[in-house]
């Protein structure tokens, strides 16, 4: 899963599949929809990054190329103090541009668990499995009027996830994505990730242009994304290598 | 009385001592203290360097461990062991059966809170108590069973906010490249250790090995006696083949054998001084007691008494006191060191430095060494002590006169 669509997405990042659900779904094959959506398309995009903490916030706008796949890059523009700072993402490898050292470093297995950008989102989660593998998903009956579909993901045996449980939230005609809630092992929510708009993209595919990130333990603590002037289309090899991460690529 | 035999100086002497009661009880005890403090002087400083040893031996690392040349040298799961055959056959030969694979590797813990490096030891639960006393130590829940579960340091598990039960998640990238499990604690340990209690991971062997892609071990350790690692590694190491060492646990300890090596230098120069100090303490002790008896040194010689059978009358009475003294320093210091090398009484004053400097491995339990040679020690004490002490007050009764005595007040 690549850093650019977790972003765009905050986690899921985007997604909806077109296809209709069947009468009974099943829950895993809706699990397996959702995140199919996040096959994004190969595109270049302007996020825009809001972190919130009481009593201040900071912005960054971020130039975002993918290739729809495992590769990323991704560039600071502003604010003018972190401008130039650049991730490479290939895979479940990241490696970052620093500006003022003028220096690639590969982040290490220990620094995974820092904060990307001081957000509420770590590098841990922007590399994390997809959650189709690591959890066994049930369907949370609701009441017949709700338009909603509440998936319930347990972990299953030895997944590599600290969660207790995971609540994915679809809508229940358009199984767009809504809302992804993380439980800690004693039954407490610790993060809530609201996607908030989506607009629909060629092949009947949605891109999530607006997304909420909440730190339910300590108040005031949120992050905003959203995707603007995004462009569709193929992005070029050579901008998924450390030259372009130092240099930066046009096509 | 024109000339004494040592007899009669020795029964003078010894009536001297327990007619002045309360002044050779006064020196006794001063002797006594100075015996009492060397005793314990050293045995402090040999509990130190055993209380370090035995914690590395026996909670940090392994009284001997047997490992490529490689990984000593650069201690990462591609410099391991792929396979434990050729090695095995080694410590058969060697007469070695006490011994346990370990597979360590640096990963990343992450719970729903946090996540933190560590180095993560990768054992065969059923083969570790034979080397180390971890097992024995956990607290809460129980030991490792079987793969899919870790066993965490107590205060490891605090800073995680991870509890019995739950799950944790290690990652790392070794040669399967990255790689993650999420394992269940059942057990936390309570070593009091501090680098076992707040860095001490403990997973079974078949997940290291999934999780670095290592067949093997990285490492073997050997159960040795305490003070006997030497040998056992010397022995072993004839036996392994190319590419493979031994080490005992001081070989491994790092800075630490260098800081507690450096602590006994120092300690020398401080039994010195701490027998300087005794000898100060016996002499001005002494010299109060025969300034105090001047005038009855002044009758003994108006009554026939030579001055160097009076000096010597006074280094028997000193020598009878000092014996009596070093006899009781010896009862006293003996059952005081035996106390606290068998009970932890001194642990608690180590822990502001276990706090401070927990990867040095000291225990939260201090135990004081138990050796006759502190018999030695504090006889040396007394000794150069009493010398000091006996030599003012002899050659004072030589030039002392009878009649400038009698006047003496």
């Amino acid at each position: 899963m690549e850093l650019s669509k977790i972003i765009g997405a905050i986690l899921l990042a985007l997604i909806l599949g077109t296809t209709a659900a069947a009468q009974n779904p099943n829950p895993a094959e809706l699990l397996h929809q959702a995140v199919d959506q996040l096959r994004g398309p190969a595109m270049a995009a302007t996020y825009t990054l809001l972190v919130e903490r009481p009593g201040r916030s900071k912005k960054y706008v971020l130039n975002v190329l993918t290739d729809g796949g495992e590769k990323s890059l991704i560039r600071v523009v502003e604010p003018k103090r972190d401008a130039g700072q650049a991730f490479l993402t290939i895979g479940s490898d990241i490696w970052i541009y620093n500006p003022r050292l003028g220096r690639v470093m590969r982040l290490p297995p220990s620094g995974k668990n820092d904060r990307f950008l001081g957000s509420d989102v770590s590098y841990a989660d922007l590399s994390g499995r997809d959650l189709e593998e690591d959890y066994e998903v049930a369907l949370r009956q609701e009441s017949d009027k709700s338009n909603i579909l509440v998936l319930v993901l347990t972990p299953k045996p030895r997944a590599p996830t600290p969660w207790g449980r995971v609540e994915v939230v679809l809508g229940s005609k358009d199984k767009l994505l809504r809302k992804i809630v993380y439980y800690d092992q004693r039954g407490k929510a610790l993060k809530d990730v609201e996607l908030r708009k989506a607009v629909a993209l060629d092949g009947g595919r949605y891109l999530i242009t607006d997304s909420l990130v909440r730190d339910l333990v300590r108040k005031g603590y949120r992050t905003t994304f959203t995707i603007s002037d995004w462009r569709v289309g193929p992005v070029p090899e050579h901008c998924f290598t450390q030259t372009a991460l130092e240099r930066g690529c046009r096509f | 009385m024109k000339k004494a035999g040592w007899t009669l100086l020795s029964r003078l002497a010894w009536r001297n001592v327990w007619r002045h009661r309360q002044r050779t009880l006064l020196l006794a005890a001063v002797v006594a203290y100075a015996a009492v403090a060397t005793i314990f002087y050293w045995s402090m400083a040999d509990g130190y360097k055993l209380s370090v040893l035995e914690a590395h031996a026996r909670y940090v690392l392994a009284p001997v461990t047997v490992a490529t040349v490689d990984w000593f040298a650069d201690p990462d799961p591609e410099n391991g062991l792929d396979s434990l055959r050729a090695v095995n056959s080694a410590l058969a030969i060697a007469g070695v059966d006490g011994y346990a694979p370990r597979l360590q590797f640096a990963g990343l813990l992450t719970s729903p809170y946090v996540s933190e490096g560590a180095f993560l030891l990768g054992v065969e639960p059923n083969a570790e108590p034979v080397v180390s006393r971890v097992p024995g130590k956990v607290s809460k829940g129980r030991w490792l069973a079987g793969p899919g579960e870790i066993v965490l340091g107590y205060r490891l598990a605090e800073r995680l906010d991870v509890r019995l039960g739950e799950r944790l998640v290690v990652s790392t990238a070794a040669l399967a490249g990255p790689q993650s499990l999420g394992l269940q604690v059942v057990g936390l340990v309570h070593a009091g250790v501090s680098s076992v209690d707040a860095s001490g991971v403990y997973l079974h062997l078949a997940d290291a090995r999934q999780l670095t892609g290592l067949n093997g071990a990285t490492h073997l350790a050997l159960d040795a006696p305490l003070g006997h690692e030497d040998a056992v590694a010397r022995r072993v190491k004839q036996k392994l083949p190319a590419g493979l060492t031994a080490h005992p646990v001081w070989d491994l300890v790092g800075p630490i054998k260098t800081d507690v090596e450096a602590a006994k230098k120092f300690s020398l120069p401080i039994g010195l001084l701490l027998a300087l100090f005794a000898a100060l303490a016996v002499t001005s002790t002494l010299i109060v007691s025969v300034l105090e008896r001047t005038r009855e040194f002044g009758v003994i010689l108006a009554l026939g008494m030579d001055n160097p059978q009076l000096g010597w009358m006074i280094v028997l009475e000193g020598v009878l006191a000092t014996g009596v003294g070093w006899l009781l320093g010896l009862l006293l210091g003996y059952s005081l060191i035996y106390y606290t090398s068998t009970h932890n009484v001194l642990g608690p004053l180590f822990q502001v430095s276990a706090e401070v400097w927990s990867e040095a491995g000291l225990t939260e339990e201090f135990y004081t060494h138990l050796s006759p040679i502190y018999v030695i020690y504090s006889l040396i004490t007394v000794v150069v002590a009493a010398l000091a002490a006996f030599l003012f007050p002899a050659l004072r009764a030589r030039r002392l006169q009878p009649s400038e005595a009698l006047r003496w007040n």
